[in-house]
């Protein structure tokens, strides 16, 4: 019964997002901040090859383009109350949570399009540089799913549940401060979440499944680290997700 | 009208939410700062980054979500009036914060660990500057770009990176110039007037900029939040 209006939610919310030029802007400004800084990290592909370059290049991908990854879902939900479309949703066949769940798949995969791109281009740079193209192609998708993809489902989750009930530049703000105190900062520097199983910046599951990894050659991640880092992530992006469809049920109730 | 009518009504468009923010930042960093024993630099970065982030953001969304756009662009003056009174309540705001919160900090002794080379008042450009960068880089950004979740992804992009690859900056003639946070960094640093009071002119360019965008209104009735 549900799955045609998902179908349709899921398709609506993706045109939206993928035809808005903040989208590609954003996301493809950093992207080429992060491409210039591949440039820069260094590589010993003839020692180490592509099992240490793909997963490096998508721990740098991860790095900073999910700021700009959330800070564009953040105004999705709002948006439907700025408009005072709310109500007229209400009316069509989908529930709420098809609706938000919807808004959720629909809205993150198109914002996990450039997010793709800037990966792909990146790629073709390492091959184009270091050639080792079949092993570049064979560990791309596996590095993406598991280094990149559980830290932008946590982070749309948020995303997409947090504005709910915080004002859009509010959420945006504690955001990136979440994202640079939470991943970024050194353990030694300030109390923090950083080299964690709770890091959506992806680092625990590069180290525990790309052993060969440049990037904190120092931790020692096991793959059962890397597995529960990742369900972690992704059972609090549900979470998230339920208790903003409690707290925007509750608050039509209120309307 | 009355000017201190005026300031009510403004105060309460702006809302408490972005007036009572630039507090709410400064005490989180020092609880940080208290938590990790090092209440002097986190303060400075709570002064130097966190305020002036958070500024730049209410900022694009005070242009963005103005509601009655098409009417205050039929008066005279059009929008500009309201912006101004606006994005000057909020930098007031900010400002009162950054200002009690040194006063404080300074004195129970808390920043002197980490305080440039220079006298109390030219000091303040340690917050300041930055304010007047990051705080009217975002509606500048809201406007060019047509978008308020444009704007804030340069504003949190940029302020992540200039953390994350601070080294990087400080290290390039080109960046170290114009590099907002170099009090987080490095507060004794001899080029640090020099370079506040670049990006204190980089602040005063995008506010000259950001007033002659906003009289043409039309730039914002074609913003992807317009009304």
């Amino acid at each position: 019964m549900t799955a045609r209006p998902m179908r349709g939610v899921v398709w609506a919310e993706f045109l939206m997002q993928v035809r808005r030029p903040a989208v590609w802007l954003v996301l493809l400004g950093l992207g080429v901040l992060s491409v210039t800084s591949l440039a820069r990290v260094p590589f010993d592909v003839r020692a180490r090859g592509a099992d240490a370059s793909v997963p490096e290049w998508a721990f740098l991908v991860q790095f900073v383009l999910p700021v700009g990854f959330g800070v564009l879902l953040a105004d999705r939900y709002p948006r439907d109350r700025r408009l005072r479309v709310g109500e007229l949703l209400r009316s069509a066949p989908a529930s709420d949570t098809v609706r938000l769940c919807g808004k959720f798949l629909g809205a993150a995969a198109a914002t996990l399009v450039p997010v793709a791109l800037v990966y792909l281009v990146g790629l073709a740079w390492l091959v184009a540089t270091y050639g080792d193209f079949v092993a570049t192609a064979l560990l791309a998708l596996p590095a993406f799913v598991l280094v990149n993809l559980p830290g932008l489902l946590f982070v749309g989750a948020f995303s997409i549940a947090c504005p709910i009930v915080l004002p859009v530049p509010l959420y945006q703000f504690l955001f990136v401060g979440y994202w640079f105190w939470g991943n970024i900062l050194s353990p030694g520097d300030v109390p923090t979440l950083t080299d964690t199983w709770l890091t959506p910046i992806g680092g625990v599951a590069q180290v525990a499944f790309f052993p060969a990894t440049l990037h904190r050659a120092e931790a020692h991640w096991s793959t059962v680290d890397g597995a529960a880092s990742i369900a972690l992530l992704l059972l609090l992006a549900g979470a998230a997700l339920v208790a903003g469809l409690l707290v925007a049920r509750w608050q039509q109730r209120e309307d | 009208m009355t000017i201190r009518w005026r300031v009510r009504l403004e105060l309460a468009l702006v809302g408490p939410a972005a007036l009572i923010a630039p507090g709410l930042v400064l005490l989180a960093f020092a609880g940080l700062g208290l938590l990790s024993g090092r209440p002097a630099r986190l303060l400075t970065a709570g002064l130097e980054t966190g305020v002036p982030l958070a500024a730049g953001l209410a900022g694009a969304a005070l242009l963005a979500d103005e509601r009655a756009l098409e009417l205050q662009l039929s008066l005279p003056g059009g929008f500009r009036s309201a912006a101004r009174w606006r994005l000057g309540l909020l930098a007031g705001a900010a400002a009162l914060a950054s200002l009690v919160g040194w006063g404080l900090a300074s004195a129970a002794g808390l920043l002197a660990a980490w305080l440039p080379a220079v006298s109390p008042v030219v000091a303040q450009l340690t917050w300041l500057a930055p304010l007047a960068l990051l705080g009217l880089a975002g509606p500048l950004l809201a406007l060019v770009l047509r978008s308020r979740a444009a704007a804030a992804g340069v504003l949190t992009g940029g302020w992540l990176l200039a953390h994350a690859l601070h080294d990087v900056a400080l290290g390039t003639p080109a960046l170290r110039a114009w590099f907002p946070f170099l009090t987080t960094y490095d507060p004794i640093a001899p080029d640090w007037l020099a370079t506040r009071l670049v990006v204190l002119a980089l602040g005063i360019g995008a506010g000259l900029l950001l007033g002659s965008l906003l009289r043409d209104g039309e730039w914002l009735l074609r913003s992807e939040d317009a009304p």
